[in-house]
């Protein structure tokens, strides 16, 4: 820890260092000079948007709500995208009317409104001051933290009351000490840039320390966090819709506040020095906020991971240095928080005091004469207004933010400043927004800020009471503050904010419909509202007035003005400026136009120490104009009127009309100009067409040459070769003189190349045979798709050494018939392939495709006709095609060597004139069947050969033409004469083999049959036997399960039997041992009797006769024995009478005397049960009997007791240390039910599925068989009963047993 | 106000301020360490957005 000396030199040290830089500044015009035109020092002064609440107050948001820190950040951000336009305006607004602060800013917009400028400085007042608070609260808290390490000893009285002290000495001398802030603080500005450095620099380094220092970069330190933890850190709240509104929220109120804040106003727009300025600021500002908020989230990560307490959040950012006892680094965090803080303090306060100085003060001091002699001592006025700012702040800051978060407190500030946006906006963008309107949103707005903000901090602190929240004001629960008209829905800052704005908003559009503005407020409102359309212009001269008004006299009265104001120097050194800026200093009378402009820089320049509201009053009382004066600047303006030949009633109307006529006339230059667009785009169009149809013309010449190239009666080769020729050396195309066409070999899935041009030999010999995908060629016909290769590259199968530059088109050439071949052409490196190539290329190879196949129609027509000649001159056939009349038209050579003819002899004769009419008449019948019906036929005929007549089948068919008509017969004819013959032979042979196989397969088909049937018969007989055989299965599986059943049985009977012998073997010796024990009983009576007799008797005898009984009673110690007589014979009866009931149970428990149907009481049965069992029983659980009442039930009792025995002891089984077995009945109906429930350890739903099959247990091997409880089913299922179980896994199971009273139907039989 | 040359520009950034909703709704899918990146990285375009607007703006 440092000590406190220490720290206040710290303290002091920078803030005069601070000093220093501001005093080197405005004391060296050169420097100052130079900064001026450095618009990042203005950028940088903006960031005093950042205080202690971004340098503290977000890492303590972050680290409770998450991302809630960022709309903070995010809302200036987006805001000042519109800063080009709102902040220029504002500036250009602020030149031209000497504005100095947001409140004179709006009041002159207003009519100058002394009013509005008083509210709004009211609002800027209360707003502010809690935001000052803050700081001063950050900058005591730090103080303590770096000294004593605690955020709870807060030493207000000492070190807070010291700081705001020193705080107060430092604002005057920064920016009050001299009276004109309309001149800008360069100093002030400078220090303030200085300022955002070094919270920027603090904040970066300890986020730097804090993530690579105490952690090994960002994934370890959210490694060290838990899930919940880092999804916290980075959620927005707490993700529920009301976060989000939140969130919006707050960034609706920073982007308000970056600007319209007093003190960024001040920075932003008081203190810019030019327009160009907005420019870097536009992206500077921004930037810094991202750099600033950039380690937020991993600082307030760092404090969480280090196990810091979440209550101290908001000074995580301190805390982590100092636990690491990082001196160096936590004094420059204390630093960096000090300068976000006294930034934000100085700026603040000194716009507070200008503000409250101009326009609360001076209109109080004009309203009192008495007050006038004040006027003089603004400046120590404005030193007083700081130190009551500050003060209050101070006692703000000690009373009422104790444990609230630093956003909290800010935010006040932030919905304050939103009051301003309806006034702004609207003053800057609406002609129509006028002074009533201001002044009623405003005032309302205000109102309703106060009550739904500030009432409930006072209402925390305890100076209001509670039930103004919970009730409302006077009890009306719709004036709650955070509920105000019943509106519940939003958080307090939500709803403060947008019922504040939304009630400002409406009444201040309201009142300025409603009421019209006046005469006086649309200058100032045309001036605002086309601030960026109106460039400064000087006043016109007007030619017609001249110098008639004495200077001297005006100057008089303005230094009268002034020195209300300024001091005798000052006052004079103004007039003097003003008068040298007009050139009017060595006149002696002025004009009136001069006069105007005179007065009007008297009043800027009035305006920038009092505000232009107070400066326009003040002139307004205190110059007058004579009535020449008047009567010399009416004429003036009735002048400019006049030129202009309106009234100013017609003036205002023109403008209106102008204003129509202007946007009439944009709207008219707009359509012009669409006009314009769209015809430059028609031309563009058509100049396009006209490019496409030259290039078509082209296209399609080429495309000619081609198809006439195709129609020439050349080799297919030369074809090619032509037309390769044609494309590669078209100079529009983009190709070089270089290029292949290859042809596709059907059926082999490889390429030749046909012709080529320009490729050389080597490429030639390389590429003359290439494989489909291979090389680019290859490629192509695989995919038989265009490619386009810009330049060498790895698709190039075959390449050469020392090849040059080059890209592809390779273009697949197609026909009907599939891929005919590719064409490869070259093209220069780098071509980016255009639409209109890739479609004539593709046109190119379809002319190409369609002239490769129909040459290669053509070679394959004529060899078809090749082969045909030779099949019709080699045939065995006589082959002939004859007319519609007969005529021979062609024969082969078969025909003529046949008939020894001629061809010359043939062709042209009919069959008469060959072969006579007798002949020829068949012939000709065959012929006409044929040309009549016009479908083919087979016809034998004879025919006179040189041997004799032959007879010829001949197949005729008709010849048609292409129109499909028949114009001759065609004619095949074959000897068939040997033929015939073999054939009869063969019939005759083929019938007896006909005959025979006909036999043959009868015989077959009837054993067939036979087998058939007997196949048939097996696999009937063989399914029974698989049916008997499964049956069989089955009934020695039921019959083994009642074998075991059954053994298990005959064993319980003979166990039964044996017990029920003992018991009645024991039951005769127990009932003489009775019999006599009671004689005994009654014996010993009577020897009591008697020797209580001898005791009476005792009396008589001798003292040694008595003695010798005597000792011989004491030896034997016969009182004792008398007395324990009574004793052992009492507990030897009770010992025959309970084996005497052990008996009688194990002989009712067998019922071996009764194993047949009986009405059996089912409750005593269960008692003789638990009592053979009950050694099983006893020490393993407690038996509860809820026995219901239940008529007797006819069953085999023994049988039944059995089934009880089982279900006793499965339950004692089932208790693994103790446990309690109850055992309820009851009856339902004609049904009696037994139930036995233990508190074991249940079955799961397999085990209780298997529970009554034989041979399944849950039971250690040894200790159980499985048959008892399906040996109890088989009992009750006997007796046409039911057994129910309920069991659940590790609480217990529950057995009824459902008997029908009267027993089963067939009892006996059963 | 409707006329005013500026108003397009001003209505294009009061929807772009309202469009932040959506962008705000898609910080939902990514991991913690997304989210944070998601958002900085939106920041930082929005500032080079400004840079450039600022180099054009005369």
């Amino acid at each position: 820890m440092l000590s406190n000396g220490t720290v206040l030199l710290i303290f002091l040290g920078y803030m005069s260092l601070l000093f220093a830089v501001a005093q080197m500044v405005e004391r060296n015009p050169r420097l100052a000079e130079k900064l001026s035109g450095r618009p990042w020092i203005y950028a940088l002064s903006i960031a005093v948007y950042c205080t202690s609440w971004t340098f503290f107050g977000s890492v303590g948001l972050a680290a409770k709500s998450g991302l809630s820190y960022l709309p903070t950040f995010l809302g200036p951000t987006l805001g000042i995208g519109l800063w080009w336009i709102v902040l220029r305006k504002m500036v250009r607004i602020k030149e031209k009317h000497h504005v100095t602060s947001i409140a004179d800013f709006i009041s002159a917009r207003y009519d100058r409104s002394q009013a509005v400028a008083m509210l709004v400085t009211l609002i800027a007042l209360l707003g502010t001051l809690p935001y000052i608070a803050l700081q001063l609260r950050a900058v005591v808290t730090s103080f303590s933290l770096v000294t004593r390490g605690d955020v709870d000893q807060q030493d207000w009285s000492g070190i807070g009351l010291w700081v705001t002290l020193s705080l107060i000495a430092f604002t005057v001398l920064f920016g009050a000490r001299r009276l004109d802030p309309t001149e800008r603080h360069q100093g002030m500005m400078a220090a303030l840039a200085l300022e955002s450095v070094v919270k920027l620099v603090a904040l970066l380094a300890v986020g730097v320390f804090v993530v690579f220092g105490l952690f090994d970069g960002v994934t370890d330190l959210f490694g060290h966090l838990s899930s919940a933890e880092l999804d916290r850190l980075t959620s927005v709240g707490d993700d529920s819709l009301d976060s989000y509104v939140h969130w919006m929220t707050v960034m609706f109120l920073s982007m308000a506040g970056i600007l319209l804040l007093p003190r960024q106003f001040h920075t932003a727009v008081v203190e810019n020095s030019s327009e160009n300025d907005i420019r870097t600021a536009m992206w500077l500002v921004p930037g810094y906020l991202l750099l600033i908020s950039l380690f937020v989230v991993p600082l307030a990560a760092g404090g969480v991971a280090t196990g810091l307490p979440v209550e101290l959040a908001d000074y995580f950012v301190l805390l982590l240095p100092l636990s690491a006892d990082q001196q160096a680094l936590s004094l420059l965090v204390f630093v960096g928080g000090l300068a976000a803080a006294s930034g934000m303090i100085i700026v603040s306060t000194v716009t507070l005091a200008t503000m409250t100085t101009n326009h609360l003060l001076m209109p109080l001091i004009d309203r009192y004469p008495r007050l006038h002699s004040a006027k003089r001592q603004l400046l120590p006025a404005r030193w007083i207004v700081i130190a009551i700012v500050l003060l209050t702040s101070f006692v703000f800051a000690r009373d009422l933010t104790e444990g609230r978060l630093l956003a909290n407190i800010g935010i006040l500030s932030f919905c304050a400043a939103l009051q301003f946006v309806p006034a702004v906006l609207g003053g800057l963008f609406w002609v129509r927004g006028n002074r009533l309107g201001a002044l009623l949103g405003l005032s309302s707005g205000f109102l309703v800020w106060i009550y739904t903000l500030l009432v409930p901090l006072f209402v925390d602190a305890g100076v209001l009471p509670l039930s103004v929240m919970s009730e409302g004001l006077f009890g009306q629960m719709w004036l709650r503050p955070q509920a105000l008209f019943g509106l519940e829905r939003f958080d307090p800052v939500t709803h403060a904010a947008f019922l504040s704005v939304l009630i400002n908003g409406s009444v201040y559009l309201l009142g300025s419909l409603l009421v019209p503005h006046r005469d006086s407020e649309l200058e100032m409102a045309s001036s605002y509202v086309y601030a960026l359309s109106l460039a400064g212009h000087g006043e016109q001269q007007n030619s017609n007035t001249h110098d008639s008004i004495e200077l001297a006299k005006k100057v008089e009265e303005a230094s009268a003005l002034f020195r209300h104001y300024f001091s005798e120097k000052i006052c004079r050194s103004k007039i003097r400026q003003i008068t040298e800026g007009l050139k009017i200093t060595d006149k002696s009378h002025i004009s009136p136009g001069e006069l105007m402009r005179l007065h009007r820089e008297l009043e800027r320049a009035l305006s920038g120490c009092i505000g232009s509201a107070a400066a326009h009053k003040a002139m307004s009382r205190h110059l007058s104009y004579s009535e020449a004066e008047n009567e010399q600047v009416s004429r003036v303006y009735a002048g400019i009127l006049s030129n202009l030949r309106l009234s100013p009633d017609e003036l205002l109307e023109r403008i209106s009309y102008f204003e129509e006529r202007d946007s009439v006339q944009r709207l008219h230059a707009q359509e012009l100009e669409a006009r314009m667009l769209e015809k430059e785009r028609e031309i563009r169009a058509r100049k396009k067409a006209e490019q496409e149809r030259s290039g078509a013309l082209r296209y399609q010449r080429l495309l000619n040459d081609l198809l006439r190239c195709s129609m020439e009666p050349l080799p297919l080769k030369a074809q090619l070769q032509q037309a390769l020729d044609l494309i590669v050396t078209a100079r529009w195309l983009p190709v070089a003189p270089k290029g292949g066409i290859f042809l596709a070999e059907p059926g082999q899935r490889c390429l030749n190349l046909e012709v080529e041009h320009g490729l050389g030999p080597e490429i030639s010999q390389l590429c003359q045979q290439v494989a489909y995908g291979h090389c680019l060629c290859g490629q192509v016909a695989e995919t038989q798709t265009l490619l386009h290769v810009p330049s060498v590259d790895d698709r190039h199968g075959n390449l050469v050494e020392a090849m040059e530059a080059h890209g592809h088109y390779v273009v697949p050439i197609e026909s009907a018939k599939g891929l005919q071949g590719v064409l490869v052409l070259y093209i220069k490196e780098g071509h980016e392939p255009r639409e209109a190539e890739v479609e004539f290329l593709n046109a190119v190879a379809n002319t190409l495709g369609s002239m490769i196949e129909r040459r290669r129609m053509e070679d394959a027509h004529s060899a078809t006709q090749t082969n045909l000649e030779g099949i019709l001159n080699n045939s065995a056939a006589i082959i002939f095609i004859k007319d519609r009349q007969g005529r021979y038209l062609m024969i082969n050579q078969r025909f003529m060597r046949l008939f020894g003819l001629e061809e010359a002899q043939i062709l042209g004769q009919t069959d008469a004139d060959l072969f006579g009419e007798v002949a020829a008449e068949q012939y000709s019948m065959n012929d006409q069947l044929v040309l009549i019906s016009g479908e083919g036929g087979e016809f034998e005929e004879l025919l006179p050969l040189a041997d004799g007549m032959h007879t010829f089948l001949s197949v005729k068919f008709p010849l048609r033409d292409n129109k499909q008509e028949i114009v001759g017969v065609g004619s095949i004819s074959t000897d068939i004469t040997g033929r015939i013959q073999v054939e009869q032979e063969l019939q005759l042979a083929y019938d007896s083999l006909e005959q025979r196989v006909d036999e043959r397969t009868a015989a077959l088909s009837k054993t067939l049959i036979q087998m058939e049937r007997e196949i048939d018969e097996r696999i009937v007989i063989q399914d029974a036997l698989e049916h008997e055989k499964a049956e069989q299965k089955a009934l020695i599986q039921k019959l083994e399960d009642t074998q075991n059943q059954l053994l298990q049985s005959e064993k319980m009977a003979a166990i039964g039997q044996l017990a029920a012998g003992v018991a009645h073997e024991i039951n005769n010796p127990v009932g003489y041992i009775n019999s006599n024990l009671g004689s005994l009983t009654h014996y010993l009576k009577d020897v009591q009797e008697v020797l209580q007799c001898y005791k009476t008797a005792e009396s008589g005898l001798d003292a040694a006769s008595r003695q010798s009984v005597q000792a011989v009673k004491t030896a034997v110690d016969f009182d004792f024995v008398m007395e324990d007589l009574a004793h052992l014979l009492s507990e030897s009866k009770e010992g025959v009478e309970r084996v005497r009931k052990i008996v009688k149970n194990l002989k009712d428990f067998s019922h071996v005397d009764r194993g047949e149907w009986v009405m059996a009481n089912l409750q005593t049965c269960m008692e003789s049960t638990l009592n053979v069992v009950w050694n099983e029983l006893k020490y393993k659980c407690d038996v509860v009997r809820e026995y219901g009442d239940q008529p007797e039930v006819r069953c085999l009792a023994s049988q039944i007791n059995q089934v009880f025995m089982n279900l006793l002891v499965n339950a004692a089984h089932a208790i693994e240390e103790r446990g309690t077995v109850t055992i309820r009945s009851g009856c339902q109906g004609r049904w009696a039910w037994v139930e036995v429930e233990d508190s074991g350890c249940g079955m799961n739903d397999a085990q209780q599925k298997r529970v009554f099959e034989p041979f399944f247990t849950t039971k250690p091997i040894g200790k159980g068989t499985g048959l008892g409880l399906s040996l109890s089913y088989g009992i009750i299922e006997k007796h046409q009963g039911k057994i129910e179980l309920f069991s659940t896994a590790g609480e217990g199971t529950r057995f009824r047993i459902w008997l029908p009273v009267d027993g089963p139907q067939d009892a006996e039989s059963a | 106000m409707l006329s005013k040359p500026e108003f397009p520009l001003i209505l294009f950034c009061v929807v772009g301020a309202l469009l932040t909703w959506p962008l705000m709704e898609l910080h939902r899918q990514f991991s913690p360490l997304g989210r944070l990146g998601y958002f900085f990285m939106i920041w930082a375009a929005v500032v080079c957005l400004y840079g450039l607007l600022s180099r054009r703006l005369n």
